[in-house]
């Protein structure tokens, strides 16, 4: 079964792939550029099909949990068991708009979801204390960088010296840019090559049977 | 040290139990809420970058309005997001507001703004002035099936009614029909805007970024990939401040200066009893 396995997949991803290439570069006839506008507008459909692929598994993951009773994890696991069919239920067959399901989102969701991006806030706090230390000349500079940045960013700063903005920003532009062009173009190359692996077979992924 | 050995004042900072920090943080952010300390800001280059790309847009213009974060993001792009719809409006730009972000929230973002701020749509009409197409799953993907068809990729405004029997969509079919795009995000997704709109239809995009992606943000702008940048929460309150409104960004500015001001004066404090330890006792 080689065929459905690898070749058909390998040929299909080739042909779509470079199409989409040559399409994105070259100027290409109304009809193909047509034809490559259709598949990205059916590429957001496709994606859209991941959605319950998701919600089946991992309601399969934690209805393991469940059965095994899991140490830590089963009574979450229960909860989520119980809670994600009946908010599902209220979203589709009411809508995301109806009243039911915006007071969900907005008493329940919305909270927890603020509480969860605000705690790691008191954890950086101390985790900053305790780790930035000069051990090294290397610790020593990013303590001194961190110092500076933190002085540029709020407005006491800039109320005890209206030269940590300059120097804030100096850092962001010149030594931070620099650093993360660096990255961005080691990214970008690696991407391209990643991307004609891929195009050719040579990468070991997924679809392809990767990992056997 | 030996046990029992009291411990000197330098040695006591390097040892700060977290608990103390975390709630000092707690305590310290909740102070700016009951006595505002009103701290001066001045207002940054990219800032400015930004607000002079609306300006310069002729009325009438449309701006693709990308509420790309969530509804966890909003203490920091909030006020972004209401500072910058309101200088839309009242320079008589049209929005067309989508959400292509990871989490589909930007109709509950959307509703928290109105609720913040309902003076950003006074006397402008939905369908005409501004329209609301909603979430827009897929990400990059989507972002890309946009820029090439809009009218194919949404059919309809979030409300279920169909585009073509909305005024403000009249005549627009693609990224090309589009003047200013403006996207929050605390990702990349600023990325996906440059190269699916903004080089390929010379878009002018500007981003609102949330703290961590401010670097990566900063060097795409002085690129010119991006025509300005409000970075973070003082991205925020500068715009709150340059468009004349102070609002809610304003204010959490005070308790990042206290609470951040907080972990800086902690770090010292560590670092010198680390430093007076090590040192004063000639350990290597």
């Amino acid at each position: 079964m080689s065929l459905f396995k690898r070749e058909i997949p390998l040929v299909l991803t080739f042909f779509f792939g470079f199409a989409m290439i040559v399409g994105y570069y070259l100027d290409v006839p109304v009809f193909i550029g047509d034809g490559l506008d259709f598949l990205q507008s059916t590429s957001v459909a496709l994606a859209n099909f991941a959605l319950p692929l998701g919600a089946f598994t991992l309601m399969l993951h934690h209805g393991r949990l469940v059965q095994r009773k899991t140490p830590g994890k089963w009574p979450f696991s229960l909860m989520f068991l119980v809670l994600f069919p009946i908010i599902s239920a209220i979203g589709i067959i009411y809508g995301s708009t109806s009243s039911s399901y915006s007071w969900i989102y907005t008493t329940i969701t919305s909270p927890a979801r603020g509480a969860i991006v605000a705690l790691p806030a008191f954890y950086i706090a101390s985790a900053a204390y305790r780790a930035i230390r000069v051990r090294s000349k290397e610790a020593g500079v990013m303590l001194l960088m961190s110092v500076l940045v933190i002085l540029g960013n709020i407005s006491l700063g800039e109320l005890i010296w209206p030269g940590f903005t300059e120097l804030r920003n100096w850092i962001l532009t010149v030594p931070s840019t620099g650093s993360s062009r660096a990255i961005t173009i080691s990214l970008g190359v690696g991407s391209v090559f990643y991307g004609l692996r891929v195009l050719l077979g040579r990468e070991k992924i997924g679809f392809l049977g990767g990992g056997e | 040290m030996n046990a029992g050995e009291k411990k000197s004042i330098w040695e006591r900072f390097e040892t700060i139990d977290p608990r103390i920090v975390r709630w000092f943080v707690v305590i310290l952010l909740c102070v700016p809420l009951v006595v505002p300390l009103g701290i001066p800001i001045r207002i940054s280059e990219p800032t400015r970058a930004v607000y002079e790309a609306v300006e310069s847009l002729p009325e009438g213009s449309i701006a693709w309005f990308d509420i790309g974060i969530d509804l966890g993001g909003i203490a920091e792009q909030g006020g972004s997001a209401i500072a910058m719809f309101r200088h839309l409006m009242r320079n008589n730009i049209k929005a067309i507001i989508v959400g292509t972000g990871q989490t589909p929230d930007c109709h509950l973002v959307w509703g928290y703004m109105l609720e913040q701020a309902p003076d950003i749509i006074r006397d402008k009409i939905y369908g005409e002035d501004y329209v609301l197409l909603g979430p827009v799953p897929g990400q990059e993907l989507s972002v890309a099936a946009l820029a090439a068809s809009i009218v194919g990729t949404v059919d309809a405004d979030f409300y279920g009614t169909p585009l073509d029997e909305i005024p403000i969509m009249e005549g627009i079919s693609d990224g090309a029909d589009i003047d200013f795009v403006w996207v929050a995000t605390a990702g990349e997704h600023h990325n996906w805007y440059i190269r699916h709109w903004g080089e390929v239809y010379g878009n002018v995009i500007t981003v609102a970024m949330t703290g961590p992606g401010v670097g990566d943000a900063v060097a795409v702008w002085q690129a010119g990939l991006i025509a300005g940048l409000q970075a973070s929460q003082r991205g925020a309150a500068e715009y709150e401040l340059i468009t004349g409104k102070p609002g809610v960004a304003i204010k959490y500015m005070d308790m990042q200066s206290t609470g951040q001001g907080f972990i800086l004066l902690v770090m010292i404090l560590g670092n010198l009893g680390y430093v007076i330890r090590k040192y004063g006792s000639g350990e290597k």
